[in-house]
């Protein structure tokens, strides 16, 4: 038997552990519990809200809506500029690879219109995270920039709203442009920007990784309000008729410009106003300012020499200083204070009355026609037909014309006397077509605008015609009016004026002008505005109309520079009304419109 | 042969089965953790089906605004499509093209149609 010497196994005999152990884990144990407790309460209590911001910052954006700026249409609803979205190309330059960038740059540059160069160093521009290269581009051309810069890193192409003017120049100078920040800097585009530019909407929410919203998260949001939609009173064709007549007197007297204005006396809308020259508002950027900001209609001013001395009979006849049958003397020379006055040939046409004053368009007798009105009644009647101040169309950048106050010091009786026949004052062609549609409208005066219709989504509001005093009664504006039909049909035949008529079939009314242009010390220079305004068709006038040539070359006269534009344009417009002509206003070996009658 | 020997107390069996019956309901505190699981576990799962199925509708939200925006482009290029096939300039152009030329006054006649006769007296006038 063997006999075993092991020790005897330690069976159920209890661990020891010694106490301190214990407390030294129970000790640990509070430790970590109260090191996690004081930073469970340090993070959700002291920099809770400051966490909750880091958060929210990275999930939490907020989206800004885009409004649509406005569609402005015209008369007959053509769109003349909208907002199209079109790709833009930008580089982000830490991301783009520099061993391809000279390469990427090489065949971008003829896309993109820019040198390799340039784009290249717009590229590696180390101080840029975000370089635009490229702002709206062609829809052809983006796709080709795309193809280029697929795959490539460092490159994003995004879509932003661009101004579009698809009838380019057309009625540039009344609808004006918006500047690369959507902002409206002349014209419509400038006066109705508040309108047209809409209110920018904000979305708050959680997005994705592609700044998304995410729509399970609750979100706050304020809708984009689009901007308003303008209807002009603007006629296509009338435009177009104006703009195409325009250049084409402004080509053939190789003239430094003009203006014409179509105007409806019976309510104010402008049916057509152009001037030339003119520009592409949708790159405004490549023309001086004042081409885009200046609308030479509306605010540059000029002497309207004899096409005022419409404002000299009116004052005088509503004042009742002289009638229809006062004749004064035309001996052709005038002197007044030290200065000799003439008329424009220096002729002179003996006891006129004023009728024959506008026919002859003497100056001598408008002078003396004013002094029998005296100061204050003519000034009161330019004061009436609003001169030296703004009409209140709208359109930005009016301008009010220079009228001398006969209280100043700086008057003197002879700007009564020069005034009579449109020198000393300054006026814009726009208060002239006005004065002018006044009479046409049995002497009331109205405000001329260019927006008929402004529309927020399909709330339209109409603008209402807005008259604006009454500066001669209906029967001195009947008066004026029968003297300027003389005085149209004059310029066609001087020698017997009933016998031929400046539109064959139409009795329309005409008054020529040719200014002298002030030299900038007291005298005037070598150049000449041939201006006419007139009237079409002289009973109820459809039409107030304004045709200004400046400085035409090979002939001073408006009666030769501005007459046969303002003629071409009645002919066209009276079509263009189906206005059948009469045939008691047809002279002999003219050719009017037939008219036969049907059954 | 055989004898039924249970006891026919039926009313006594009935009740003894109701006492029964009532222990078995009576829910101590392990099943009271059960039951509010489950019933935990139905609402997250009613939750988690109306989540997925909210975000599926933000994603198809997502998709058509992205289509409207695509629509809304097109829209835009179309019209301006048109709009520059109306400036007459270009019509214009396109009429001299095809050898058309403008109209003359000669050319022009007007039809004046008579406005129409008034009705004869009626047969009722006195």
């Amino acid at each position: 038997m063997v006999a075993h010497s092991q020790k005897p196994r330690k069976k159920n005999r209890p661990v020891a552990i010694s106490r301190w152990r214990i407390n030294a884990v129970l000790m640990a144990s509070l430790l970590c519990i109260v090191a996690v407790m004081l930073r469970l309460g340090n993070l959700q209590l002291v920099q809770s809200a400051k966490l909750a911001g880091m958060a929210n910052s990275e999930i939490k954006r907020q989206l800004t809506i885009n409004p649509r700026r406005g569609t402005i249409r015209d008369h007959a609803g053509n769109v003349l500029a909208l907002d199209v979205d079109r790709e833009s190309l930008f580089a982000i330059p830490p991301e783009i690879d520099a061993k391809n960038a000279p390469r990427l740059a090489l065949m971008l540059s003829s896309l993109l219109g820019r040198t390799a160069p340039e784009l290249l160093t717009a590229m590696q521009d180390p101080k840029s995270a975000w370089m635009p290269l490229k702002r709206w581009l062609d829809p052809e051309i983006a796709q080709q920039v795309a193809k280029v810069i697929e795959n490539e890193p460092g490159f994003r192409m995004m879509y932003e709203p661009r101004r579009v003017y698809p009838q380019e120049s057309f009625a540039a100078q009344t609808i004006g442009a918006v500047n690369l920040e959507g902002v409206g800097i002349s014209g419509i585009e400038g006066y109705y920007n508040t309108d047209l530019i809409g209110t920018t909407g904000m979305i708050t929410a959680e997005v994705d990784a592609q700044s998304q919203p995410i729509w399970i998260a609750p979100q706050q949001s304020k809708p984009a309000s689009n901007g308003a939609d303008l209807q002009l009173t603007l006629d296509p064709l009338i435009q177009h008729l104006i703009e195409v007549e325009l250049k084409a007197a402004i080509d053939k007297h190789q003239a430094d410009g003009g203006t014409i204005i179509v105007l409806e006396p019976k309510t104010g809308a402008i049916r057509g106003m152009a001037s030339y020259p003119t520009y592409d508002p949708n790159r405004y950027y490549d023309y001086n300012a004042e081409m885009y900001n200046l609308n030479p209609a509306i605010a540059k001013g000029y002497e309207p020499g004899s096409t005022f001395k419409l404002v000299t009979v009116a004052a005088g006849l509503q004042s009742h200083s002289f009638t229809p049958d006062t004749t004064v003397v035309d001996e052709g020379v005038i002197d007044r204070y030290d200065f000799s006055l003439k008329n424009w040939d220096s002729g002179g046409h003996g006891p006129i009355t004023p009728a024959q004053m506008l026919y002859y368009s003497s100056n001598v007798a408008a002078l003396q026609f004013n002094e029998l009105t005296g100061k204050d009644k003519f000034y009161a009647m330019v004061n009436a037909f609003g001169y030296g101040k703004a009409t209140g169309i709208d359109l930005a950048g009016e301008g009010e014309g220079i009228v001398k106050d006969p209280n100043a010091e700086s008057w003197s009786p002879l700007d009564l006397d020069t005034n009579a026949f449109g020198q000393a004052i300054l006026v814009t062609p726009l208060q002239q077509v006005r004065m002018i549609a006044a009479i046409g409208n049995d002497g009331q005066l109205m405000r001329p605008y260019v927006v008929e219709k402004v529309c927020h989504a399909d709330n339209c509001t109409t603008t209402q015609p807005q008259p604006q005093g009454q500066p001669i009664s209906s029967e001195v504006a009947n008066t004026i009016r029968e003297m300027i039909v003389k005085s149209a049909n004059g310029y066609v035949n001087p020698v017997k004026p009933d016998t031929l008529w400046l539109v064959p079939g139409y009795a329309v009314g005409a008054k020529t002008g040719t200014s002298q242009i002030s030299d900038g010390h007291g005298g005037y220079g070598d150049g000449t505005i041939g201006s006419v305004a007139g009237l079409a068709p002289i009973n109820s006038p459809r039409y107030a109309i304004l045709v200004k040539i400046d400085y035409p070359k090979d002939d001073p006269f408006g009666v030769n520079t501005a007459l046969p534009v303002y003629r071409k344009i009645v002919e066209q417009l009276m079509r263009y009304e189906r206005i059948a002509p009469d045939p008691n206003f047809v002279g002999p070996d003219q050719v009017p419109g037939v008219a036969i009658a049907a059954r | 042969m055989a004898v039924n020997i249970r006891q026919f107390f039926p009313i006594q069996q009935a009740r003894a089965r109701r006492t029964q019956l009532a222990r078995y309901l009576q829910l101590d505190g392990g099943r009271y953790l059960i039951a509010a699981a489950v019933i935990f576990a139905l609402l997250s799962l009613i939750s988690l089906g109306q989540t997925g199925r909210l975000a599926t509708q933000g994603y198809e939200l997502t998709n058509l605004q992205t289509q409207q925006r695509e629509l809304l482009r097109t829209h835009g290029a179309l019209q301006l499509q048109l709009s520059e096939a109306q400036s007459l300039l270009k019509i214009e152009q396109r009429g001299k093209a095809l050898n058309m030329r403008p109209m003359t006054p000669d050319q022009v006649q007007y039809v004046t149609i008579a406005p129409p006769a008034p009705a004869t007296a009626s047969a009722h006038t006195p």
